[in-house]
């Protein structure tokens, strides 16, 4: 095996086909293992069992972690994949409930896969028991079948569930679930890093209110925690259980040598800025790594891509078994998922495709080798994914594919992020007023509030003013000094953990003979995805929305086969309600503080595929969405506009169009009735902007550049969408779109729970250009806080990343797509970065 | 977060709306409480008062138009309900029960306010209404019940198996007390009345069943259940215990009726026939009832009985089929032949395949056997079936044809 990879890259290395690149190639040294012996006081069961493994040792981390978790510690172990995590904490619990008999423990996982794959694990360990009937090990989650649920909540010692599990059908019914809580010695909380931003605020709450329960039933348990390696897992562990944890973060587990490289695509057309497909080239390696037989997964980023990975992969090799190459889904029942693994153990499957929900533990046996389509959006996932490939003692390979954006494109130029740079803080706000109202609710349903009482790290104090809302909208009765649930609901039913809205909106394909749900989408992002006449893409196929019923939660979709796609037209604005910090830097002021975004879908466009052409535009009546968040903005300041508007990059403004402007101005806005002539806005509401047809910057002479029929009335909103889709892009879209594109990347968050948005003269600044960043949910989750102090950090890798961007004029990589003609505001961009930066 | 304006300034900013007009309201001058508005005192229990209604219903009580006690043997119940020994055991022994309860949605976070009992006395059928007037007095209305259940050997509940005797475990538990419900019989009439009336009632709400079974009809008193929880909130917050005489009457109807459908059921199952039995759908459902309770005498004399009546034409062929598979386990050849000779003329599939089995195993008369198999293959192409089903039969009747030819020709030869 060994010399398969070897000999794979030293073809590679001399092939310029694909040498050329290749932006990055490391190699790590092989790692032997650090072990300890098995621990004396481990019951002879255990011992036998681990023999019958063929494990003659354990690892330094799994001793490690046995003596502080029998020491009564609660213990967060972090490691990378692969490394024996699971035996950290089974065997700990095993041998504690062996040895004292009539104990429990309760297992969380994130998913119900992982779930079912340590239920083969345990019940394997505890078949080898003297009395195994004393320990019954058992799934309790949405798939358990109603008939066998009484039977279980009585009856196991070991329970394998998952948070929302636990939050709807558990915790709300606990009585149910006596017999657990009395005896409850352990919760494991598997893989907490998935624990992280909506859905970690929402788990840290569902925990509050587990310890909750079982102090009422007389149990305090021990918490065994386990994570990827991330940058703050003390910080994590202790938010989530908020109590001491001590980590334990030597990985004593060995690795062979560890190649690793970046490729990026080659270029189709440099000055436009588009490289060939990330998933061709990426299935192209993949397919020479399965020719020479060495055992490959491929992570994608969508399940289409998975679908069109399979389809390359086999055609590529008609010769043998089409199974050779399996995608693995996360939909799929524990039986497939054995076959698959089987199969890979045997060697009848070589390659393995798969969304990046593979990331989560599931044991698929090291590879050895695999490959990355794209960034999977944080360091932690890439290491996960490519920490895939990699046995004891062999070799391994592991293959990003750059894809072509800005985030993928910095990072083709920054490896040393996955190697050098720690990897992200994961970052949850379990104090946010929201989520913390409605878990609330459902701790008051499930057991009444004594007066003083307090909710985790909620003081009494604090949980008064929750008490006293409820109280007064109806929801709690207050009778001497407790608060008792009186209405007739059921709260946990209102909340989903993994996102903050509670309202959702699903998605219904009207077909030929029945209705059937396709998804769901959050109200909010239910304006502008699904709004009346949008198309909206899921998995590869266009739906056209017939109906958006905000009533009854419910949009009406249908196939579609249209050769185009639709954008919605935001009209955006942003309040300051309360500034919380303000600091001078460079060339701007950098504030931070409390926001209001009020924004409305007022129509849309359509837009063609490939050509970006423009099919017409469409009006749609929905009502505002009310934001309030926390905001991060910068403004710049007067001197910066003015140095900008001198160099002639900035053309934002009305001073570059001439002395007469202001009276050619006017003749276009008689002309057109003081209307904007795309979607008919009139000037009583807004500012009305008159736009160049052709760019300004494109005719020689500033008379014919200011021909009336060059000019057209547009309103802000429909301005900025003409910007966007041909011509002159100002340097504060490319500026905001950089800093959008980067922030994720800077704090471990997904791409959509932080938004942007600027203004050439905006309020938040005092009339100056801003750029607001804020967190994409009510009441923030502490995103801009910490992009505020971030902020020198941010600009700089900006400015790098555009700086040396090859695009002639702008692209997706950097300052955002550009039409077919006409410059695409690199210039302009660069230079308000360069002003912000000052002379570093 | 100390300042309570500019907390929920943040929390409606937020998007959180205080529900509609639910403002604390100011207590009125005059309370009304629950003592002033329905007829009653307070038990002392260990944990306190609990608010009583208690009421007595004379031994001939007629509750709509039958009698409320009966003096039938509870026996074919008690099997039915699987119960321990109970054969013994008197009508004064069980304990009948409803709940008014603060939601459905089950759970730790509802309440039941309200809880009504009633048992058989040697005075008459007295009736105990519990109530809470608030949740505080929960663990005393918790020891009520079970002061006034003590000694009983079975609780009688309509759907109570799924949702009135969970809902009091639970709240028992959340009190730290032992339930009275975890040693003693459940008999949940729910099932049995869909079992009784299924063919014949659309619905099988008590509500529907007292009135079209035991004839009961409501006063202007009563209040649909829907609206209780609330009513109970409102109560909570206003202290007029005014509106909650509906929902004492409300339940005490509900007992009631539990207790005189108990009876009914009794008399019903002791000695089924068609003097007390008027529909022919409800003769079927008793027949089946029997049956499952393998009592094949009084079975087949009800499916006899069933047959002689108006039945709708479905029901009727069904219960032929029933009947002939009964007749056939036991062996009663010729009563079984009848009906499916019958049936044959109406063209069922399954009694052409009955004679044609009968004719085969039983007689051994093969071409008989033949003669039915190639009637029910002709009828099979005439009719309409659904693909599966004809083929499915296609293949059987198929099979069974070539080996009724093989042994034909086997006889022949010999």
């Amino acid at each position: 095996m060994s010399n398969k990879i070897k000999t794979i890259l030293n073809r590679w290395r001399s092939q310029p086909s694909i040498a050329d690149n290749i932006v990055e190639w490391r190699q790590m040294a092989a790692k032997p293992a650090d072990t300890s012996p098995i621990p004396e006081e481990l019951t002879p069961d255990l011992k036998d069992w681990l023999e019958i493994q063929s494990i003659k040792t354990l690892y330094l981390h799994q001793v490690i972690a046995f003596e502080k978790i029998n020491s009564g510690a609660n213990v967060a172990v972090v490691s990378g994949t692969a490394s024996g995590k699971t035996l950290c904490y089974n065997l700990p619990v095993i041998n504690n409930l062996i040895k004292q008999p009539g104990g429990k423990a309760l297992y969380l996982f994130p998913t119900k896969a992982l779930a079912q794959d340590q239920l083969t694990v345990l019940r394997d360990m505890v078949s080898r028991i003297e009395h195994p009937d004393t320990l019954r090990v058992n799934i309790y989650d949405g798939d358990t079948p109603q008939h066998a649920r009484s039977h279980l909540r009585h009856d196991s010692s070991i329970i394998l569930s998952n948070p929302d599990m636990l939050h709807t059908g558990i915790l709300p019914h606990h009585t149910g679930w006596k017999d657990l809580f009395t005896a409850l010695r352990f919760i494991i909380i598997d893989e907490m890093h998935a624990y992280r931003g909506v859905f970690g605020s929402h788990v840290t709450n569902v925990i509050r209110r587990l310890k909750r329960i079982s102090r009422f039933y007389g149990s305090q348990p021990q918490f065994i925690l386990t994570s990827a390696t991330i940058a703050n897992p003390q910080e994590l562990a202790e938010k989530l259980i908020e109590k001491p944890v001590t980590v334990i973060d030597q990985d004593g587990s060995p690795h062979g040598e560890r190649h690793f490289l970046i490729y990026n695509p080659p270029f189709l057309d440099k000055k436009m800025g588009i490289r060939q497909s990330a998933l061709l080239e990426g299935s192209l390696l993949a397919g020479e790594l399965l020719d020479e037989h060495i055992q490959t997964i491929v992570f994608g980023r969508t399940r289409r891509s998975i679908e069109l990975i399979l389809t390359y992969l086999r055609q590529r090799d008609t010769n043998s078994n089409p199974n050779r190459v399996r995608g693995y889904r996360s939909g799929y029942l524990p039986k497939e998922r054995r076959a698959i693994e089987e199969g890979l153990r045997r060697g009848e499957v070589q390659g393995v495709v798969a969304t990046s929900a593979l990331e989560l533990g599931i044991d698929i046996g090291g590879m050895d080798a695999s490959i990355l389509i794209g960034y999977p959006g944080s360091i932690a996932a890439t290491r996960q994914q490519s920490g895939r490939a990699g046995r004891k003692l062999t070799p391994s390979l592991s293959v990003l594919i750059t894809a072509p954006n800005a985030l993928d494109q910095y990072l083709a130029r920054h490896p040393e992020y996955f190697f050098e740079r720690n990897p992200e803080r994961a970052l949850i706000a379990p104090d946010n007023l929201l989520i913390l109202l409605q878990h609330i609710r459902c701790a008051a349903f499930e057991l009444p509030f004594r007066e003083g009482e307090g909710f985790g790290s909620i003081t009494g104090e604090q949980l008064k003013n929750f008490l006293e809302f409820l109280t007064r909208s109806g929801e709690l009765h207050q009778q001497a000094d407790r608060f008792f649930w009186m209405a007739n609901q059921y709260p946990a039913a209102e909340i989903s953990l993994r996102n903050v809205s509670p309202d959702q909106i699903s998605l219904i394909l009207r077909g030929s003979q029945k209705q059937k749900t396709i998804g769901q989408v959050d109200l909010n992002s239910a304006y502008w995805m699904v709004h009346p006449d949008a198309i909206y893409l899921h998995e590869g196929m266009s739906y056209l929305v017939e109906e958006l019923d905000l009533k009854s939660g419910t949009a009406y979709l249908k196939q579609a086969a249209v050769d185009y796609y639709t954008q919605a037209k935001n009209k955006t604005q942003v309040e300051e309600k309360k500034l919380r910090k303000q600091e001078p830097v460079t060339g701007a002021v950098k504030s931070l503080g409390e926001i209001l975004v009020t924004a409305q879908v007022v129509g849309y466009q359509k837009i063609r595929w490939f050509t970006h052409q423009h099919l017409g535009a469409g009006e749609v009546d929905l009502p505002p969405t009310l934001l309030n968040t926390i905001g991060y903005w910068i403004s710049l300041n007067q001197e910066t506009v003015e140095m900008l508007q001198d160099q002639r990059l900035w053309n934002a403004g009305q001073n570059d169009y001439g002395p007469d402007w202001d009276s050619i101005r006017k003749k276009v806005l008689l002309r057109d009735g003081e209307r904007c002539q795309v979607c008919g806005a009139s000037s009583l509401n807004q500012h009305l902007h008159v736009h160049h047809i052709q760019p300004f910057r494109s005719y020689a002479s500033r008379e014919v550049a200011n021909q009336l029929q060059n000019l057209i009335t547009l309103c802000p909103s429909c301005h900025r969408l003409a910007e966007t889709r041909v011509r002159i892009r100002s340097g504060m879209a490319g500026f905001s779109y950089m800093l959008h594109n980067l922030a994720p990347l800077l704090i471990m968050c997904d791409g959509e729970d932080i938004d942007v948005h600027y203004d050439p003269n905006s309020t938040l600044g005092d009339g100056q250009p801003t750029v607001v960043l804020f967190d994409n949910i009510p009441g923030g989750l502490g995103l801009s806080e910490n992009l505020y102090e971030m902020h020198h950090d941010l600009l700089l890798q900006g400015y790098e990343t555009i700086a040396r961007c090859e695009c002639e004029n702008g692209c997706p990589s950097c300052v955002g797509p550009v039409g077919e003609e006409g410059s695409g505001g690199k210039k302009e961009t660069l230079a308000i970065f360069k002003a912000l930066i000052g002379n570093d | 977060m100390t300042d309570w304006d500019s907390f929920s300034k943040r929390l409606k900013a937020l998007g959180v709306e205080l529900g509609k007009d639910k403002r604390l309201r100011k207590l009125k001058k005059d309370k009304h409480p629950i003592e002033t508005v329905v007829d009653g005192g307070f038990w002392d229990v260990i944990y306190g008062q609990v608010f009583c209604h208690e009421e007595i219903y004379p031994l001939d009580h007629s509750h709509g138009t039958k009698l409320l006690w009966t003096s039938d043997s509870i026996q074919t119940l008690c099997q039915w309900a699987h119960a321990q020994d109970l054969s013994n055991t008197d009508l004064q022994d069980f304990i009948f029960l409803d709940t008014e309860t603060s939601g459905l949605a089950g759970g730790t976070g509802t309440y039941a306010f309200e809880v009504g009992l009633g048992r058989f006395t040697d005075e008459g059928f007295h009736l105990a209404q519990f109530f809470m007037r608030h949740p505080g007095e929960e663990p005393a209305l918790l020891a009520g019940l079970s002061e006034f259940m003590d000694g009983m050997k079975a609780v009688v509940t309509y759907n109570g198996k799924s949702f009135d005797i969970p809902l009091l475990n639970t709240r028992y538990t959340m009190q730290g007390m032992t339930s009275p419900f975890d040693d003693i019989d459940h008999f949940d009439l729910l099932p049995l009345a869909r079992r009784l009336w299924k063919l014949r009632l659309e619905s099988r709400t008590l509500g529907n069943v007292e009135n079209q079974i035991l004839g009961v009809s409501r006063s202007e008193e009563e209040v649909p259940g829907y609206l209780i929880p609330e009513m109970y909130f409102e109560y909570l917050k206003t202290q007029d215990a005014r509106p909650l005489s509906g929902i004492f009457y409300h339940n005490a109807i509900d007992i009631l009726s539990l207790a005189g459908l108990f009876s009914h059921m009794a008399y019903l199952l002791n000695d089924p026939s068609s003097e007390k039995i008027k529909y022919g759908e409800d003769l079927v459902a008793l027949a089946r009832f029997y049956e499952s309770m393998s009592d094949i005498p009084q079975a087949e004399a009800l499916y006899k009985e069933a047959l002689d009546t108006q039945l709708p034409d479905d029901l009727y062929w069904d219960t032929v089929q029933r009947f002939s598979f009964l007749l056939k386990r036991n062996e009663d050849w010729s009563a079984a032949i009848s009906l499916w000779e019958q049936a044959a003329k109406r063209q069922k599939l399954y009694a052409f395949v009955e004679l044609a089995k009968y004719y085969e195993h039983r007689v051994r008369d093969f071409t008989e056997a033949r003669h039915w198999t190639l009637q029910a293959i002709y009828s099979l192409e005439k009719r309409h079936f659904p693909i599966y089903e004809y083929h499915t039969w296609q293949e059987e009747l198929e099979h069974r044809l070539a080996r009724l030819e093989r042994r034909i020709a086997r006889a022949e030869q010999e």
